[in-house]
């Protein structure tokens, strides 16, 4: 019987999956809180804001982990490990789709795609800020906007992506600053707005 | 240590310690562009932000039926093969384990049901060789054709004494010796000849068609045929020689392997002829109780009309 209740929350994400490995399914609970809407947000994102497919491939991923914890290596950091499976996850859809190189997010090297997916929102106020930064993420290389979007959007360090995409940490250092400067200024005219 | 965008977005640019000031240098070098990228970096965080979705509650539920219905423990692969082979949700004869046991039960029948070809051919091959093992033995056939040749040879006497008075010159001059006619009486006895031709008595046979040669070798291949232990009698032909009427000769065909070429040879053995009409072998020495008929010079010659002609003159 345990007299000390465990403090999940202060644990890290490596030790609740080698509990978890061990039989306790609280320790996963508490993984499932963490990164449960990282994973579904990511790959809503990913999938053309398909929320029925994210919500399919975030089942998924969760129930391998569930019925795998083994696959986990302790050796590396659960969140990079997550995130590359959910990376490989969407790239193997986009293959079996066949439509990688027409999707808006992930389009090859040095091709700029156009803002052709809006949504309803986007259509009623295209000259909001939101609607001009998706246009230019859009316009940026895959590999910078990928960097971008990890480190805004999904919030990994600069670390977790260079785990996850296996790149230098001065790599994912250079693309961040160069997207980020770019970025600012070309919308600086919202900034300036957003500031009045 | 805090990221440059974590402390631009944390602080402004006049609180900024100089490894902070170098740390965002490769964003902004003044406290414009600073200002500037942090408008950025704040906007787009409220943007994505606001792009993000909570997760369906349907979503929740499924991922913690899924946690809360499989056990954490590992299967062991015993208990996950077990499981395989004997599903507690099907019916028996979905089981694999009974179809493969009704798969592998339906082979070995059609193994065992199938003809065995090989063990045919193998019967076969010991029906030969039973009969050739068990043919040296089976007397009547051997000696079936031995009866023929006894007749034949019977009928073959017969006829040469119908036909007494033509005797061949070969046979007469051969033996060189007058030889005695047979009595009427005693006819089926034959008494041995002579192993052996002598010069002088080739030197008489004159006309005769088969010349010294031929006759000394004929007999060397007697000879040879008799030591040789490694002859192997493949065919036996049985004749009446009509050289004498008070001897069988038999003709018999040796098939002898040397060197690994079969090599025919015939051999001509003078058989005398007991009481019983069995044949025995010249060359063997007769019994004591056989009677045996006394040589007599008269007999030399069957005297006929026409040999009497050609070779007789009347003093």
């Amino acid at each position: 019987m345990r007299l000390i209740k465990k403090n999940y929350v202060k644990s890290s994400d490596e030790e609740l999956m080698l509990l978890y490995t061990k039989g306790d399914r609280k320790a996963f609970e508490e993984i499932y809180k963490r990164y449960g809407t990282y994973i579904y947000n990511y790959f809503n994102r990913k999938l053309w804001y398909d929320s029925e497919k994210s919500e399919d491939f975030t089942q998924e991923i969760f129930t391998k982990l569930i019925n795998k914890p083994g696959l986990f290596d302790p050796s590396k950091k659960f969140k990079s490990w997550l995130f590359t499976i959910a990376n490989n996850m969407c790239k193997n859809e986009y293959k079996r789709m066949e439509v990688r190189k027409s999707t808006s997010y992930d389009v090859p090297e040095g091709y700029e795609a156009k803002a052709d997916i809006k949504s309803a929102e986007n259509q009623v106020d295209e000259n909001s800020f939101s609607t001009q930064l998706d246009v230019e993420l859009n316009k940026l290389n895959e590999k910078h906007k990928e960097v971008f979007m990890l480190r805004h959007f999904e919030g990994l360090s600069l670390n977790e992506i260079s785990d996850m995409l296996e790149i230098s940490v001065g790599t994912v250092k250079s693309r961040l600053h160069n997207t980020t400067k770019l970025l600012a200024k070309k919308l600086n005219t919202f900034n300036t707005l957003l500031a009045e | 240590m805090m990221d440059a965008e974590q402390i631009i977005l944390t602080k402004e640019f006049y609180q900024l310690n100089p490894s902070e000031k170098e740390a965002v240098k490769a964003y902004a070098e003044n406290e414009n562009d600073y200002n500037e990228i942090k408008s950025f970096l704040l906007a787009t965080h409220q943007v994505f932000e606001a792009q993000k979705n909570e997760l369906p509650q349907s979503l929740n539920q499924s991922v913690l039926a899924e946690l809360y219905a499989s056990p954490a423990e590992k299967k062991t692969w015993y208990k996950k093969l077990l499981l395989f082979l004997f599903p507690l949700d099907k019916p028996f004869y979905f089981a694999p384990s009974f179809q493969i046991g009704m798969a592998t039960a339906l082979v070995l029948l059609l193994f065992n049901l199938k003809p065995n070809v090989e063990s045919g051919e193998n019967l076969a091959i010991h029906t030969v060789e039973e009969h050739k093992s068990v043919g040296g033995h089976m007397e009547p056939e051997e000696e079936a054709p031995a009866a023929e040749v006894n007749d034949n040879i019977d009928a073959l006497t017969s006829a040469e004494e119908v036909a007494d008075q033509k005797i061949s010159e070969v046979s007469e001059k051969e033996t060189a010796k007058p030889t005695t006619t047979l009595p009427v009486d005693t006819k089926d006895k034959y008494y041995q000849q002579p192993p052996s031709i002598s010069d002088q008595s080739l030197s008489e046979i004159g006309n005769s068609e088969m010349d010294k040669d031929e006759v000394t070798q004929t007999m060397q291949e007697d000879m040879v045929l008799e030591e040789s232990e490694e002859i192997e009698v493949t065919i036996v032909e049985n004749q009446k020689d009509d050289n004498s009427n008070n001897t069988a000769v038999i003709t018999e065909t040796y098939g002898n392997a040397e060197d690994g070429n079969k090599v025919q040879t015939s051999v001509t053995s003078t058989f005398r002829k007991s009481n019983n009409k069995k044949y025995k072998s010249a060359q063997e020495p007769a019994a004591v109780s056989e009677p045996q008929m006394e040589r007599s010079p008269q007999y030399a010659l069957s005297q006929t009309p026409e040999l009497n002609g050609l070779f007789f003159t009347v003093k």
